[in-house]
């Protein structure tokens, strides 16, 4: 593995989005590293999770393993065959104040293969933490990625204005 | 495109271009249609806990015991 991470691109939202796609992915590296500060706008809750899929496709099978913390209380949850991978939990609406941003990372080995793809993603907002092994059934090279702040089938929520999004590759 | 219009961003990495675009009404429209839909099965998800957290608190009333007392039962 590279000992340095060079910034392939980055966006830091003006306004609500429902989506960020990071596309037309250079294919010249190892590894992609996406890191993000986010706070996604969903009513009635203080924490969201947010969704990842490749290549713009709904029609992938994807896979997530949650290990996590709330406050004083852990648990874990799996998920297979969905159409996205569910992630990590950041702040949402009811977290107060409203400058609160959860920290994410999202790690996606050997990206360029024509092997299933299965990274990570870590989450964490003060008092919620969380490690996902992600898996997405895709045998060829991630070209783009898309961060959900809700379920693609289901929809209805936005990353809030001010969530910054970082692609490196290593 | 209203102030309320959802949109998504789409960076090219190759560019480094970023466009804004907002949802179509058809977007739009699915995704408060799938919204609507996620939140009825909460409800219906809701509904049916409440009933048998009732049920059980009925069963529970009848046999004369408590909850810690039907968990050590069962353990």
């Amino acid at each position: 593995m590279a000992n340095t991470y060079v910034s392939i691109a980055s966006n830091t939202l003006t306004g609500t989005a429902a989506s960020v796609t990071f596309s037309n992915i250079p294919q010249t590296f190892t590894d992609l590293i996406l890191i993000s500060s986010m706070r996604i706008n969903q009513s009635g809750t203080s924490f969201a999770r947010f969704y990842i899929q490749y290549n713009n496709s709904l029609t992938l099978n994807y896979a997530s393993t949650i290990l996590y913390g709330a406050g004083a209380s852990t648990g874990s949850n799996s998920l297979n065959n969905v159409k996205a991978i569910y992630s990590s939990y950041t702040y949402s609406t009811n977290s107060t104040p409203s400058t609160n941003f959860g920290n994410v990372e999202i790690y996606i080995p050997n990206y360029t293969s024509s092997a299933i793809k299965q990274g990570y993603s870590f989450g964490a907002a003060t008092t919620y933490a969380d490690t996902t092994a992600t898996l997405c059934r895709l045998t060829a090279p991630v070209t783009s990625i898309t961060l959900y702040a809700a379920d693609p089938d289901i929809g209805g929520d936005t990353f809030a204005t001010g969530s910054s999004f970082y692609l490196y590759g290593i | 495109m209203t102030e309320d219009t959802p949109v998504k961003i789409i960076v090219n990495c190759e560019t480094g271009e970023q466009e804004i675009i907002p949802l179509t009404a058809e977007e739009i429209a699915e995704r408060e249609a799938a919204q609507a839909q996620a939140e009825a099965d909460a409800a219906a998800r809701a509904a049916e806990e409440a009933a048998k957290a009732e049920a059980r608190a009925a069963l529970l009333a009848r046999l004369g015991i408590t909850e810690d007392e039907a968990k050590l039962l069962l353990a």
